[in-house]
């Protein structure tokens, strides 16, 4: 997009970001914000089932329950890190679904930081501790060392901490996303090459992580067949007499969310079809090709 | 109990709350965005509310340029690469051109080869760039005396021809065709001239300028450089640089040249011209 595009986006103010109306940009923006309802329904939920699970084996006292749960387990371990993770990334998305905030991070570095926090950090990780959890049961083959898979959840947690704190900070600077070359003789751009250095860092330290989940893995497949324990199912501590049929299915949420779909987004959409605005012309690349083989 | 019918029945408070609230959610926010935030927006003028609920859906009247003063418009060249131009160029009669070149011997040298750094070798030169070339002096969108005067005095058919007769002769330019491109040059390559050649420089917006001027790739109305003159190269990409040639059609010659330094200019020229990387570009 060149520099005139811009002056004149500038000017039309009604466009938000993705050649949305500024209505439809502020109607996705709020109920963006609603997602922060599940959310932290989910991170009390997971944290008063880690509390409950705490006092149970004895841990007394305000914070006494966090000392007290199993945490050479790599499942426990993965769950708090990835809550950890979950809770750093939760903040940074406020401000990427905020309908002014945005605009200063918009196609920035914070945005692919951000995701590689929330994927790669907080969802990442559980699928290492679900592997280490489902591989044996379907080998057959125990796992060797719970220790070296603890050390390797601590060592994605640290890698993936220290290569998104400084890319974040890098975006609000101003770095721009989807850029392959940065020159940093010029001065802008020198300012973050520290930032960039330690984010390298921290994907080395991402890269013997991943390693190691390969050699865990490999090694226990190694390993004497031996018969494990069956899963076990967490019970409920108060376990449902009865769920509602609303509750217990997807069909009536599937309606409602197609129904959020088509007014959030099938104007949005539909537009591309019928503004004038909107339309490329189209130029012939083919034809002329072929016409200029023909001419020689 | 009527919460325990089917999801989708009326009686069963679980989807009247499910579609109540999200409606009422809905509500909200459209209101809040296609009303409150249109009619409020700190920018500009309060808007009516049927403005504010336009302008929210991206419906305005002011969607068009602004009344400011636009300079002139101004094409680059009368020449579009259309199949017509193209069959034309192509039906040039090398024989009828061999006699119009007779005109070109004083400057361009005995058989179109150039002795002279002023003056471009027209031997081997693509036709389609010969004729693209004449038709600029001839409507004066390039400008060098003597060539506007004699475009003026050559048909469109003879500005074929003449290409055609160029084209065809071995004695200059290679031709594009079986040239190869050199693969495995970088943006680390400490040869300026050979960086920019084969690798160009991305973080000054400058592609190689192999990819249209070769060897080894070509861009139609490019004309081939190697071997060309090299005082004669450098004096181009300095005219492009000024805005003194404005006639590339996409302006894509005046944007790599005003990006380039006059020490990377003579190197490039001297690359092109002698076939051979030459002195370094001191700093760089």
């Amino acid at each position: 997009m060149g520099l005139g595009s811009i002056r004149r986006r500038d000017r039309i103010i009604c466009w938000a970001d993705p050649e949305h109306g500024s209505g439809f940009k502020f109607v996705q923006s709020f109920l963006t914000f609603l997602v922060a309802l599940p959310t932290l329904l989910t991170v009390f939920s997971i944290s008063a089932t880690l509390e409950i699970a705490g006092r149970h084996r004895g841990g007394r006292g305000l914070l006494g329950w966090i000392g007290a749960l199993p945490w050479n387990e790599p499942m426990v371990l993965a769950v708090g890190l990835s809550l950890v993770m979950l809770g750093l990334g939760g903040f940074g998305g406020l401000i990427n679904m905020s309908y002014a905030m945005n605009s200063m991070i918009h196609n920035s570095s914070w945005v692919t930081a951000h995701f590689h926090l929330i994927f790669g950090g907080a969802a990442v990780i559980m699928y290492f501790a679900i592997a280490y959890e489902m591989w044996p049961r379907i080998t057959g083959k125990p796992l060797r060392s719970k220790r070296l898979a603890c050390w390797q959840l601590w060592l994605w947690f640290w890698g993936m901490l220290i290569t998104t704190i400084p890319w974040h900070i890098a975006g609000l600077m101003g770095q721009p996303r989807r850029i392959a070359i940065f020159d940093y003789n010029i001065p802008l751009v020198a300012r973050t090459a520290a930032l960039v250095i330690t984010s390298v860092i921290g994907g080395l330290v991402l890269l013997i992580a991943a390693t190691l989940l390969i050699i865990i893995l490999v090694r226990s497949h190694l390993g004497e067949r031996a018969l494990t324990q069956p899963l076990r199912y967490a019970l409920a501590v108060n376990p449902p007499q009865q769920v509602p049929a609303a509750l217990n299915g997807f069909a009536l949420w599937n309606a409602v969310l197609l129904a959020v779909m088509v007014v959030t987004y099938g104007y949005p959409i539909g537009q591309f079809f019928f503004l004038k605005s909107h339309s490329v012309p189209a130029v012939q690349v083919t034809s002329q090709e072929s016409a200029s083989m023909g001419a020689r | 109990m009527a919460r325990d019918r089917g999801p989708f029945k009326l009686d069963n408070p679980w989807p009247r709350f499910a579609w109540w609230s999200t409606a009422g959610l809905l509500a909200i926010s459209l209101i809040l965005g296609f009303i409150v935030l249109g009619r409020e927006q700190q920018n500009g003028p309060t808007l009516g509310t049927w403005a504010a609920i336009c302008r929210a859906l991206g419906v305005t009247a002011d969607v068009g340029p602004a009344g400011e003063p636009q300079p002139p418009l101004r094409t680059p060249s009368r020449i579009a690469w259309t199949s017509a131009t193209l069959t034309q160029i192509g039906a040039g009669n090398a024989e009828h051109g061999a006699f119009v070149a007779l005109n070109c011997t004083a400057c361009h040298g005995e058989k179109g080869v150039s002795q002279a750094g002023l003056y471009p070798t027209l031997a081997g030169m693509d036709g389609i760039a010969i004729y693209k070339q004449l038709d600029d002096f001839r409507a004066s969108k390039r400008s060098w005396g003597a060539m506007n005067a004699i475009a003026q005095a050559l048909s469109a058919q003879d500005s074929a021809d003449v290409g055609a007769y160029f084209a065809s002769r071995t004695n200059g330019l290679p031709p594009f065709v079986g040239e190869r491109f050199q693969a495995g040059h970088t943006l680390r390559e400490d040869n300026p001239a050979v960086r920019l050649v084969f690798a160009g420089d991305p973080a000054r917006g400058i592609p190689p300028c192999a990819a249209c001027h070769g060897p080894g790739d070509h861009k139609l109305g490019a004309p081939q450089l190697k071997t060309q003159q090299p005082a004669y190269i450098e004096r181009q990409l300095a005219a492009f640089a000024q805005g003194f040639r404005q006639n590339d059609i996409n302006e894509q010659m005046r944007t790599i040249a005003a990006q380039l330094t006059p020490d990377e200019m003579r190197v490039v020229a001297e690359f092109y011209g002698t076939g051979a990387a030459v002195a370094q570009v001191a700093g760089r």
